[in-house]
């Protein structure tokens, strides 16, 4: 039961996840430049890959508690951790979006913006290596940290 | 608080790793007269390559954080992450300049000449190489690194 039970919700819940990411990703490329070019095609495909990573560890960790709660009485919670992880998680990739785009600004002499607009590949590369590094660099310790306060209030 | 200390130092040094590996990486690849998407592909794999690097030593420089923070030795703590910063730096350097002569034995081309013709393939060639050995090489220079923290000596 609790196999179909964790396939179901995960399916739910994954499905929700990528919806939430187009449904705020696109609106904000769309901004750059329609139709897409092949530079912000590449960008945006890496950032829905790099917010795929952070789900994916997020997902490790949250079944831990979604398992210690299935099989009780309150197994309800388990799913609920398990969307508000999701939640929170998104919020925390965002944030992680707005912070690359942000330190691309202020650190290279180029307008992200503009050169994806030029069609530049090299800024829309740069870009998108620098998104998917630092969201590995960022979600183990990220994860680590929501456990740690899960704990103090489990 | 320890566990927030750590990712906003990581952001930190992740930050300025990327920005001052790309810059380097972009003098050098100024050096090429033409920017084609031979040199992009190889300039890309070349950043991708050391944020591998980063992302590994970046839990042993979580661990040495962990553990002098525990201990109360937070110029401790900053002294080996910095170390590790600069350490896990050169040899993402070290790595990109010993891949271009592991290519030119392996090819017998001359790559710089190459890059200029935009040959993709070589370059393509070259990147995964470039990718590949960090994926190799990075978990040993973690274990390399994470041997310097002093750990207490179990009596078994």
């Amino acid at each position: 039961m609790f196999y179909v039970q964790s396939i179901f919700i995960l399916t739910l819940i994954g499905i929700f996840y990528i919806y939430l990411c187009l449904r705020t990703l696109v609106p904000q490329f769309k901004k750059v430049i329609y139709p897409f070019n092949l530079a912000t095609k590449m960008a945006l495909m890496s950032v829905i890959a790099g917010f795929g990573i952070v789900f994916l560890y997020e997902i490790n960790a949250g079944m831990i508690y979604f398992k210690g709660y299935a099989n009780g009485p309150s197994w309800y919670i388990g799913h609920i951790f398990l969307i508000i992880l999701t939640l929170l998680v998104f919020t925390l990739s965002t944030l992680l979006f707005r912070m690359t785009f942000l330190f691309f600004k202020t650190f290279s002499s180029q307008n992200l913006s503009v050169e994806l607009a030029k069609n530049n590949l090299q800024i829309s590369g740069l870009f998108s290596t620098y998104f998917i590094i630092l969201c590995l660099l960022i979600t183990e310790p990220m994860i680590k940290f929501i456990d740690v306060i899960v704990d103090l209030n489990y | 608080m320890r566990e927030l200390a750590n990712i906003i130092l990581l952001i930190v040094f992740g930050i300025f790793y990327l920005t001052s590996f790309t810059k380097v990486q972009t003098a050098f690849f100024n050096r090429f007269s033409v920017r084609n998407n031979a040199s992009i592909i190889l300039f890309i794999s070349s950043i991708l390559a050391s944020g591998i690097v980063l992302i590994d030593i970046s839990k042993v420089m979580t661990e040495a954080f962990v553990f002098f923070y525990d201990h109360n030795e937070l110029s401790k703590a900053f002294i080996y992450l910095f170390l590790y910063f600069v350490g896990a730096w050169l040899f993402s350097w070290a790595l990109f300049r010993a891949s271009f002569f592991l290519v030119s034995v392996i090819t017998k081309e001359n790559e710089h000449d190459e890059l200029a013709k935009n040959n993709v393939e070589l370059s393509l060639m070259h990147g995964v190489i470039l990718v590949l050995l960090s994926f190799v090489v990075a978990p040993s220079l973690s274990e390399l690194g994470a041997s310097f923290i002093p750990y207490p000596k179990l009596p078994f």
